[in-house]
């Protein structure tokens, strides 16, 4: 069996999903979503340079060098919001972030509280 | 432009795909919440130190410092994604690509004037 | 050539400028100048783009395409910048001085650059650009308030779920890529055409394809499965960056699925039509019932926004030009309500932070029609007609959607849009009941008075608005033609 275009859609597929999952059952620090921010970024890159190198066209490849670029400004950008964070809360826990919660959960007074557990932020 | 349809046709088992991969990356991390057994000792969760009992906490602060240089690095380092192509194909481009290149680099030599001037390069 | 973008080139090369200006120490003084000079190219650029509509129409190298409807959108961008940016005027006098530093006007002018960029995009790649531009310096704007941490959690929240959404923007451009080959809409929107006429298994592909890149987009308009950011957003950030998402972003957002539903998907409108019957329909729905909890009107006011993008979408699924001429026509009406409505809030709010008490829950506002007459009359206006009460604009958007509805034969939805609509009008009313029929709750209250910069800087927008939701009713077809001539 050769490797054709689908195998890397495929493993494309696979990362997409489990950065999301990351993000879903990740519930620690924030950077871990970072983390996963920017392998949803590559899972999506390795399709367009599969498409890419399926069509011998060059427009996958030249998404590919933007979205590249575009996922270090926005993780830079994401980095810098985390340290105000920090700097805020001396935290950077997922759950610690209930400032913001419906009206509604409140009244039933089961809204996830804080560990307490001072997370560093390395 | 239309799409070599013959080769597309080979397309539909993505759609599969994508619900197998859907499956695949499922299936382990719900398996290890089932069925991992978690009994986590202190000799366990310590730090391994090569045999000495540890001697500190392994997770340090960081020098909020790093995180800026990095930030800016990050930056930087992907300016040589787009110099490279340009370099390869240089020759092809002529004056146009020049400008263009001069026009993009002047824009980065702004962010970096700011940068410096605000003080983000300074360790003090 | 390069005309039809000449706005946002200037808007990148005067923020250019202004970046060196962040250098000076009397950042408050600086600041101040910069509102005032920013407000004034806006002014021009919205007096020259209105004298001739057509004037800037064309296509840039494939990248882009300036069509009459791209045109008003802008003008619709423009006029809510020179509103929002009299606001940041008129803080200075508050003693607020959130914005005072060059960089926010910097940040503004990007993001300003990034939208008008955005809704005239006529490539996938062009669209992501201008996309990730845009919602870059909204994270900045929304992060700028450094020391308050509802404000910095707010826009943690936002950061992490809009760039999944643009994540999942991009795996959908992916795969119309995998298929077409090319990201161009003039080239996407042929080759779907031929691809749809022959059976084939590509079309599964397509259709994954295009869900994945209109919930990217849906996302910017905060309908339903895409719509826990809202009210948290709402509630923590500072007020003028909220009115700038309630407005700008929402224009933006239903300009692109707009040009995106007429353009590249045209021929797959048998699936997008369901997809948003869907959507809206859910939207108004849970916007509706969840708004019926809430104590925090601003958390209250992100509910009801999910539910007025839910008519927006409902509208669209009537489909064919018709449809989506009403949803434009329901923006408009939309942003103008919200835009008076927020600017009149953010008004109330400096002016009672001044002499020491809060507008922020509901109960806040007891008594508020005796602290402030003129004030609450204007709310009381606004609060009508984003319920849909008869004379009033918002009433002729929803009517116009159901009347789509109704043409469609989709009056079982019809039904149901205006039964939740009808629950959802007691929380506007609440709010009434609240300022005009109960006591403040401190007995020894003052009336505010009368000030005339705050009357220039807050209370001139608000009134130009509230003429607009007044005066609809007398000449409602201007809107309905101009909007007609908008689509050809």
């Amino acid at each position: 069996m050769s490797i054709g275009t689908y195998h890397y859609v495929f493993i494309g597929a696979i990362l997409f999903y489990l950065s999301l999952l990351g993000m879903i059952i990740n519930r620690k620090s924030l950077i871990h979503l970072l983390v996963c921010l920017e392998l949803l970024l590559l899972a999506v890159n390795i399709n367009f340079v599969a498409f890419s190198s399926a069509f011998l066209g060059i427009r996958g490849q030249i998404f590919t060098v933007f979205i590249l670029t575009i996922s270090a400004a926005e993780i830079a950008i994401g980095l810098s919001i985390i340290v105000v964070y920090f700097r805020n809360r001396g935290s950077i826990l997922v759950d610690d972030a209930t400032t913001l919660v419906d009206d509604a959960t409140t009244l039933v007074d089961d809204a996830p509280k804080g560990k307490g557990s001072i997370h560093d932020i390395s | 432009m239309h799409a070599p349809n013959e080769f597309l046709e080979n397309y539909f088992p993505i759609l599969l795909f994508m619900g197998v991969a859907a499956f695949v990356s499922v299936v382990p991390v719900t398996l290890a919440f089932l069925r991992a057994k978690r009994n986590s000792y202190a000799a366990k969760t310590s730090a391994y130190e090569c045999g000495f009992s540890p001697m500190s906490d392994t997770r340090q602060r960081f020098d909020i410092r790093f995180y800026l240089v990095a930030i800016l690095f990050v930056i930087f380092d992907l300016e040589i994604a787009f110099l490279l192509p340009w370099a390869v194909a240089f020759k092809g481009m002529e004056l146009y690509g020049l400008v263009s290149m001069l026009f993009f680099l002047s824009v980065l030599i702004i962010g970096f004037v700011y940068e410096w001037k605000k003080g983000a390069l300074d360790w003090e | 050539m390069g005309a039809p973008i000449f706005a946002e080139v200037s808007f990148v090369i005067v923020a250019f400028v202004y970046l060196f200006l962040s250098f000076v120490r009397d950042q408050k003084r600086i600041a101040q100048l910069l509102s005032y000079i920013t407000l004034g190219i806006l002014v021009s650029l919205f007096l020259y783009f209105i004298g001739d509509l057509e004037r800037f129409i064309g296509n840039i190298g494939g990248f882009f395409n300036v069509t009459k409807l791209v045109m008003s959108s802008k003008l619709l961008i423009l006029f809510v910048s020179i509103v929002l940016l009299s606001l940041v005027g008129g803080t200075f006098f508050w003693k607020d001085y959130l914005f005072a530093r060059a960089e926010f006007f910097v940040i503004f002018l990007f993001m300003l650059a990034g939208s008008f960029l955005m809704i005239e995009a006529f490539d996938f790649l062009s669209l992501y650009l201008a996309m990730e531009l845009q919602a870059l310096s909204l994270y900045v704007l929304l992060a700028f308030k450094k020391d308050d941490p509802a404000a910095i959690e707010a826009a943690v929240k936002y950061f992490v779920l809009s760039s999944v959404a643009s994540g999942v923007f991009l795996y959908g451009v992916s795969f119309i890529y995998g298929v077409v080959g090319d990201t161009n809409f003039l080239l996407v929107y042929e080759a779907l055409n031929s691809i749809l006429s022959v059976e084939g298994s590509e079309k599964t592909i397509i259709y994954i394809g295009m869900a994945l890149v209109l919930s990217g987009l849906v996302f910017k308009i905060s309908l339903v499965p895409f719509h826990m950011w809202p009210p948290d957003i709402y509630q923590g950030a500072p007020i003028w960056v909220v009115t700038l998402l309630a407005t700008v972003s929402k224009i933006v957002g239903v300009t692109v699925i707009i040009n995106l539903l007429t353009g590249p998907f045209k021929a797959l409108s048998d699936q997008w039509e369901l997809f948003f019957l869907v959507l809206g329909l859910l939207s108004i729905a849970i916007g509706s019932l969840s708004a019926l909890a809430q104590n925090n009107l601003l958390r209250f006011l992100g509910f009801s926004t999910i539910a007025h993008m839910g008519f927006i979408s409902l509208s669209m699924a009537g489909g064919d030009y018709m449809g989506l001429e009403k949803a434009y026509v329901y923006l408009i009406i939309y942003v103008v309500m919200i835009l008076g409505f927020f600017s009149l809030l953010m008004e109330g709010k400096y002016r009672l932070k001044y002499i020491g008490k809060k507008l922020e829950n509901l109960d806040d506002f007891a008594g508020f029609s005796k602290i402030a007459p003129g004030m609450s009359f204007m709310l009381a206006l606004f609060l009508f007609s984003l319920a849909g009460i008869p004379p009033l604009a918002g009433f002729f958007a929803k009517l116009y959607v159901v009347i789509v509805l109704v043409r469609e034969n989709l009056t079982v939805y019809a039904v149901l849009a205006l039964l939740f609509s009808i629950l959802g009008a007691f929380y506007y009313l609440r709010l009434i009941k609240f300022m005009y029929f109960d006591e403040p709750k401190d007995k020894n209250f003052t009336c505010l008075e009368f000030d005339f910069k705050t009357f220039i800087f807050f209370r001139v927008p608000s009134l130009l608005c509230m003429l607009f939701i007044i005066f609809y009713a007398i000449w409602p077809n201007r809107l309905i033609n101009f909007v007609t001539f908008i689509f050809e």
